[in-house]
This record gives C-alpha cells, structure tokens and sequence, in this order.
C-alpha cells in the first residue's frame, strides 16, 4: 500500500476507535448519507458506503460496508445501530471473505443421473431457463397430483420479504402449510414458550438489559462461542459494574464458565428439577412477589408423563394429541405441585449441591438486586425444551423479575434473522404472519383481508402442515416427491442422518426431486437434483430481524457474482410457471399475489430493489397496521385480535434509523422504537407508553402491563422433571452433547470457506474427560468409533478442546460434514415445539 | 497490508500494563488510553494474520473484551495494484 494511502486509512481507523471509545463515533463514520435510499453513498477514493449488518449470527450488529469496483474493501462498526453501537466482534474480519471464497456457486446445475446422488459428482451446469422449468415443473405436476407431497424448508438466513413472499407463495398461492424454517432446530421450544405464557411470540427485554443487571444466569448457554458480541457485553458490565455475578448452569465447563461466579455442573435433563427447586423455595420461604403475583399472574398445570416422540407416530398418538392442553390451578395448588422439589431432590437429580440450589434461590429473591437470565440450545434443544422455557420465566415471573430494564429472562437466538424472517412473518407450518396462526378461523379472515382474497379461501390450510422433522421423516419414508431448501444444510444439520441420508433402510431421499438454494456447494447440494445459485448477504438488499426485536435493512453494496441471483427473482420466476393459468377470486393467481412488485410478462420486478423491497415491506406491515385496510381494521377489532401491538414503522425508516426495535410508534409524526415492551413509561425513553395506554393498564405492580396476554395475565405453569428420552446403560455408557463453537457457524458452509477461520479449528473434536480416556485406554489425537441407537460416526479425541466435559459425557461440534456427528444423534423431540433434542445422546466409544 | 482499529477492554487495575504489553506486539500500535479502554490499531500482511493479532489480545492479563471496529481489506479484494493512492 502506498504510504499516504496507508496513513490516510491508518488515520482513518484510529479516529473511528477513538470515537468509537468516547462514544462519539456516529459523527465519525462518514456514512450519513448512507442509508439515503440511494444505494449508498460516497466514500474515499471513489468508494461508496452502505448500511449494513452482520452475516454471521443473531446478534444482529450493525455495520457500514465501503466498496469499490464491485469489491467489499472495508466494514466498520455501525455507530447508529443500537444493538451494538460500533463495536462487532473479531469475527468481523471475515465478512468479505465469506463472499470471496473460491467455489461460489455462479451456474444453475443440474444432476440427470439420481444414482449420483450423495456424492460431489454428478451436477453439470444449465440455464436459468432450464432450471427454472425444471423446477416449476416439477412442483406443478407434485402440487397437482398430491399436495401433501411437497414441502419448503426455509431459513433463519433469508431476509424478511425473500421469506415473507415465500410464505405467501406456498400459504395463499400453493395452499400448502408444508413449509418450515430451519429456526425449528433452535428455537421453537422458546416460541412455544412465548406463546403459551404471554400469547405473543417477543422477548420483553432487550439487549441494555446486559448494562443494567446485577446477576446473570445462564442456563445451557455458551455465549461467549455463539454470541461473542453479546458475551463481551456481560464481560463489560461484569468488569465495571459493582458485586457483579454471574451463575452457569450447564452441563460441560465452556468458555463462558471460565469467568462466572458460580458453575453449577448438573446432569444432562436435570434443569427442570433445579428450576422447580428454585421455585418451590421461593414459595416455601414466602420469598415470592405478592404483589406482581396478584396483579400479574395466572396459574396452570397441563397434560404430564408424556413420553418421547421418537417414533413416527408420536403425534398423532392419544398422548401427543394431548401434550397442549393445559387447566387453570390455584397458586396453592401450584405451590402443592412443587412441593416435592426439596433441594435435596434436586440435589440428587441434578448432582449439583443443594447450597449452590439455594445460592441461585436467594439470588433471585433478593429485590436489592436485577436478575437477567440468558438461554440458548442447552434449553431449546431439549425432549423437555418448551417446558424448560415455561420453568425459567415461572421463576422471574414468581419475583416480578420481567419485562423491566436489567430485570429479564432472554431466550438468545442462533442464526442471523430467524426472528425476522422465521418467527415475525411465520415461515413455520402452523403460522401466518405476525403471530397469526392457520388454525384460528378469525386470523385466517384477517390475513384473507389483507392479501385480497376471497372470504373463507385460507380454511383450506386450518390444518397445520409437516414440522421439519416430520417433513424428513416423510422424506425419507418415499412421501414426499418435492422438496425445495433454501439457505440451510439439512444434510448436515438435521439428527439421526443415518436415516435422512439414505445411509440405513429408508431410501426416499434418493427418489425425491429436491431443489436447493445456496451460495456454495453442501452435503446438501450433493443430493439435489438442481442447485440455484443465490446472491449472498449484501449482494442484494434484505432485511433483518434480531434478537431483541430489532428489524434492520442491509443494502444492496455489490452484484452478486456470476449468475448467481437474488432469491426473490427465483421464487417469483418459479411461482409465475406453477401457477400459470391458476385464478384467485377470477383473477389470475400470480398477479393476485404478486403482481404489485412483479411483471411475469416482462420476467422482471417493478422498479429497484429499494423499491421492491419497499413495496413487500408495506403489504407486510399492513399486520401490524391494520388502519392501512378497511377490511382488516374491521376485522381487528371485531376480533379483538389488538394486532397493533407488533406494529412496523414505514420501510424506510429503517434505513434512516439504522434499525428500530417493535413495536414503533407513531408519536407527534415520529416514529418511535420500544425497547422494554409491556413496561409502562415514556416512549421517547423507550418504554412502551402507546401499547399500555391503548391495551393495558397503568400502575399495576412493577409497572407493568401483560396487555397481551389473556386477562392481561401471564401463565405460571407447572412442569415437572421428566427424563431424557435416554438414559446411559451399559451398551450406550456415555451421554453425547453437540455444539457450535466460535470460528464455525453452524455447519460450516460459508465460515469453513474462509480459508482462516478453517485452519483456526480444522476439524471436529471429541471433547472428552480424562478419566474416561484413562478407562478407555485412548489418548489424545486417537480415534473413536461413536455409536448410538441411531448410527455411528469416527471422530479425534481431545482432552484439552473448548470444553471440558465431566466423567460420562462427551461433547462434538457439529460443523464438519466428514465428521458428520449427526448421524450419531438421536431423533426425538419436544412434545411441544418438535424441536429436536441435540444434546443428550446415549453412546458408546470404542477405539479404533 | 490490512489496516483496522480495535478498542481492546481492561480491568481498570491492569489497564496500563495491558497497554504496554499490547504495544510489544507486532504490528500493533495503542494510540489512547481512555478510562478502561485501549484504542490500538493492527497493520499486518492479510485478514489472517490481523485476526489472529486480535485473537491473541484476549491471552493478556487484565483483557476481557476485544472489540473491532474498523478493518480496511482493500488490498486483498481488490489487488494492491488496484489501490489508489491518496
């Protein structure tokens, strides 16, 4: 680099750190106008700079992105996004070499062999044309002949309107509900959750709650791998704020144990008993809230002992028809269920000593003091997952711990915008969008009302459609004839692929038509009968929906390479084949749908990608605004369905803000964020003034207002420990946990093309205790021969890996596909939110 | 030649000698103390070798959070030849 150059961007780097350290860095990044709805604005030495945020996980950090001659050439820390103001983690390095790896997909491909299928061979190049009639076809002729043998599995990766136009398509167009996301595998025992407790699918707090507590609780969560950013932030307030603790709950020692207070080490499944201990001393000892519980809370109980959904007819069994219902109880009644959860019995579930019970107890019945629990897989992906979440906020509930700043109970997200595009659009097979559910007759009206289609069209699909694990045991069972992915490895990712892989009697995946959309070539991809290669991250512009209820825009920074194409395009180019000819209500279907931002005729959209995405956005936000459609307002209020109360600002927004927590509201002509929802304050402070003054009631206890919940009342609701679909015996000794650690996300398919973070941690390691390699005789760099009930994998043993496991259990990360743990890994969900359980395989080890 | 800017966090007691520790690396620069936080810059030959620079910050006594906040890559995208000069 030439020396000026070099100390003009040297300058340059050390001025946006200082100001970034000061505080101050808003003024610094050179980015006002980026943003502008122009496609960016100018940078140095004829850059340009957009807004963007980062690609890599669900904390949704803002960043600005500077290009020149269509390259990414540097990223820096948003200062105006409040998720993370300024500053990201070092994974931030790699942004652009996510988009930069050598083996892109930029050629539709086309396998016309099946019998290549499981292997890199096979796939040759073809035209769009080719691939999008192939495709169509394809899906017509299944959709035609038996509509319950195609299925979408889609992606926390794909924008808002990428997944809101897909749910549309399949919902409306389709009238099919056999579409899932992959968010399925990590978070829907937390949306059952949410639902079940507070009839809204949100988080009350928001990611300041880390500034301003006092203790924090992790429960089967390794933030400082999977939420580095987040992480950093409990460092920050653990180091400069006074009396700081930290207690973690987990089942192996990880990074995030290595500075807490307190680690509880429990046994695999035994959180639920710690919880119930928890609670029942509350009780016990009169240390609850009187007062948040009088104002505040309802009691239930529901259906128990109910077993494990490991064999295909689970659902549809007498006991899985029931695992929903629940009844109201008395809090005495309540209390008498907990009874029998003494310390000592936690103690002896658990393994963790009743003192430490007690200590965490006490924590959160000290009022002198804020209690944030945090929680991620450990909780989600559990045969108990949704009861787990049902037990936590029982607790914060019990000491008026909720919704108010650093007072809190978090369920942390995985991938980049499954909230965004999973959960706010409701990508999933029983939801429509913004909460709405398919089985409610008034919700289906409502979302007839504002996709302008007859009355009563959308009774077709009351009845939800196939959960991803059932759409891949169908699969593989030969009954499914069409399956499309877009932005997920299910061949890498999903359990038990012993089976879903064909590698065992289930052949089904090799005769199915199965269409994947991707940015690189995955185990996925190997099985595909075409690949549509798509743009990628800012390649195109997309919107983003965090954690915290963040939505944020990135915007268009460089063209996708190649052929490579935006997602939307594909969907819309495939959508006008299949229903060629199709009338809604004596239209013609497509433009029905989608005729708004899309000419099929002229096999283009209808403006930019700014305005596209504006248009989509609009209709969409018509949920959370009904007072845009006559016929949805009426529908609204009738109903009572108070659908204001996830309500989205104007697109554009966005962009100037640099993303906005819902609900925004319209105050005096500006539009306002709400960070701490249901607590009762001034808006501009970003509390959730308009909601309680329009649905809920002021001065209730802690002030706060559940005015979403079913008589303004959450659910307290009794869960009690049952245990793990297996339990170690002598053929399977030892219980396998997986995970993600810091370089790889997930499964690797973009952060393993980045050549450094691949050498960083090149392959999977079997994290073992060392008394149990003693017993085995094996050391480490040898390797093993897992086993399970399910299948088998070899996998290096590691004594000095990330984690440091306790004698019987044994941890694997689950990026590496020639590792391919999950073929290991049971297949069994919760009850409730079949997500899967990835952590608590029985095993044996033999060496090899 | 990849440019960024780090503002590397410390336990109050130790911030001083994180900084002079910080300094004794290669290729990095600490241009501002400010409270508990140090503003240092990185310039090293590629992605790879910046990040594990910054990696390593979090193995120094008194480190708890290494925080990025600006990485120019210009010469790795674009081709050295590539950069204009200023």
């Amino acid at each position: 680099m030439d020396i000026s150059r070099r100390a003009f961007v040297k300058s340059t780097a050390v001025a946006l750190a200082s100001a970034a350290a000061a505080g101050t860095m808003a003024t610094m990044t050179g980015c006002a106008g980026a943003g502008s709805g122009n496609g960016g604005s100018g940078g140095s030495a004829g850059t340009t700079k957009t807004v963007g945020v980062c690609r890599f996980c669900g904390c949704g950090c803002g960043v600005i992105v500077e290009a020149k001659d269509g390259k990414l050439v540097s990223v820096t820390g948003d200062p105006d996004n409040g998720s993370n103001r300024g500053l990201n983690c070092v994974k931030g390095y790699y942004l652009a070499s996510a988009l930069y790896g050598d083996d892109r997909l930029t050629t539709p491909l086309v396998r016309d062999d099946k019998s290549t299928k499981g292997t890199p061979d096979g796939l040759r190049e073809a035209t769009w044309d080719e691939v999008l009639d192939l495709v169509a076809g394809k899906l017509r002729e299944t959709w035609k002949a038996d509509k319950s043998r195609l299925a979408f599995w889609g992606s926390g990766q794909q924008p808002i309107v990428e997944g809101y136009c897909q749910a549309k398509f399949w919902k409306a167009g389709l009238l099919s509900n056999n579409i899932d996301p992959n968010a399925r595998l990590c978070m829907a025992s937390a949306v059952v959750g949410f639902m079940n407790i507070f009839q809204t699918d949100e988080p009350a707090g928001c990611y300041a709650d880390i500034d301003e507590t006092d203790v924090f609780v992790t429960w089967g969560a390794n933030m400082a791998e999977a939420h580095p950013m987040l992480y950093s932030r409990v460092m920050a307030r653990m180091t400069n704020g006074s009396g700081i603790e930290h207690y973690d709950l987990t089942t192996l020692w990880t990074r995030t144990s290595a500075n807490a207070t307190k680690v509880l080490m429990m046994k695999p499944g035994s959180d639920l008993a710690i919880a119930n201990a928890v609670a029942n001393y509350l009780v016990q000892n009169d240390l609850y809230d009187h007062d948040f519980a009088n104002d505040h809370l309802q009691f239930k109980q529901g259906t128990e002992n109910i077993g494990n959904a490991t064999e295909d007819t689970y659902d549809a069994s007498d006991i899985g028809s029931k695992v929903d219902a629940v009844e109201g109880i008395t809090f005495e009644q309540y209390a008498a269920r907990l009874a029998p959860y003494t310390l000592e019995y936690a103690e002896e579930i658990s393994g963790v000593p009743a003192a430490d019970i007690e200590a965490l107890a006490k924590v959160f019945a000290d009022k002198s003091r804020k209690v944030l629990s945090l929680w991620t897989m450990g909780v989600n992906q559990h045969n108990r997952g949704t009861w787990m979440n049902h037990c936590i906020y029982n607790i914060h509930l019990l000491t008026g711990r909720y919704a108010q700043p650093g007072n809190g109970a978090f369920s942390l997200t995985g991938q980049p915008t499954a909230c965004g595009t999973a959960r706010e659009v409701g990508t999933f097979s029983h939801r429509l969008p913004a909460d709405l559910l398919v089985a409610q007759e008034p919700h289906r009206r409502y979302t007839e009302a504002i996709w302008n289609l007859p009355n009563g069209y959308l009774d077709a699909i009351q009845k939800p459609g196939f959960h991803t694990v059932k759409i891949f045991r169908e699969l593989s069972k030969g009954n499914i004839d069409f399956l499309w992915s877009a932005h997920n490895n299910w061949a890498v990712s999903m359990p038990n692929l012993t089976r879903f892989l064909g590698r065992g009697d289930k052949k089904g995946i090799f005769d199915a038509f199965i269409c994947v959309s991707e940015v690189y070539p995955t185990l996925s991809t190997q099985y595909a009968d075409v690949v549509l290669p798509a743009a990628m991250w800012v390649e195109r512009e997309g919107q983003f929906g965090n954690a915290e209820r963040r939505t944020a825009v990135f915007e268009k920074a460089v063209d996708p390479p190649g052929e490579a194409k935006w997602d939307l395009w594909m969907l819309m180019e495939i959508a006008s084949r299949v229903l060629e000819g199709e009338k809604i209500g004596g239209e013609d279907a497509f433009d029905l749908l989608f005729g708004a931002w899309y000419d099929k005729r002229a096999h283009d959209f209808l403006g930019d990608e700014r305005e596209v995405s504006r248009a989509i956005w609009e209709e969409y936000r018509t949920f959370s605004n009904p007072s845009l459609n006559d016929d949805a307002a009426a529908i609204n209020k009738e109903a009572k369905l108070k659908m204001e109360n996830k309500q989205l600002a104007p697109y554009d927004l966005y962009i100037e803000n640099h993303g906005l927590t819902w609900p925004v509201r319209e105050v005096d002509g500006q539009w306002l964020p709400t960070k701490w929802r249901f607590c009762d304050g001034k808006q501009e402070d970003g509390f959730d003034e308009v909601g309680v003054e329009q649905y809920g009631t002021h001065d209730l206890a802690s002030g706060v207002s559940f005015y979403k919940s079913a008589n303004g009342k959450p659910s307290v609701v009794f869960r009690p420990w049952e245990p793990p679909a297996e339990l170690p015996d002598a053929e399977y000794p030892f219980v396998l946990c997986t995970g993600r650690l810091l370089e790889h996300w997930h499964t690797g398919s973009m952060t393993r093309r980045i050549a450094e973070l691949d050498r960083a941690l090149p392959e999977a390691l079997l994290d073992m205790n060392e008394a149990d390699c003693a017993a085995l005789g094996v050391s480490d760099g040898d390797m093993v021969r897992l086993t399970s009930r399910f299948g088998t994998c070899d996998i290096k043993v590691s004594t000095a890996g990330r984690t440091r496991p306790p004698a019987g259990l044994v941890f694997a990360p689950f990026f590496a596909e020639e590792t391919l743990i999950n073929l290991v890994v049971q297949d069994t969900y919760c009850p409730l939110s079949k997500e899967p359980d990835y952590k608590k395989t029985c095993v044996r080890i033999e060496k090899l | 030649m990849v440019i960024s800017s780090l503002v590397v966090e410390t336990v109050p007691e130790r911030t001083a000698a994180a900084a002079e520790e910080l300094a004794r690396a290669a290729g990095v620069e600490v241009h501002e103390v400010s409270g508990y936080k140090i503003v240092v810059t990185i310039e090293a030959d590629s992605v790879e070798a910046s990040h594990a620079v910054a990696s390593s910050f979090i193995q120094i006594e008194g480190v708890t959070n290494v925080n990025l906040v600006y990485v120019n890559f210009e010469e790795e995208t674009l081709g050295s030849d590539k950069v204009e000069k200023r």
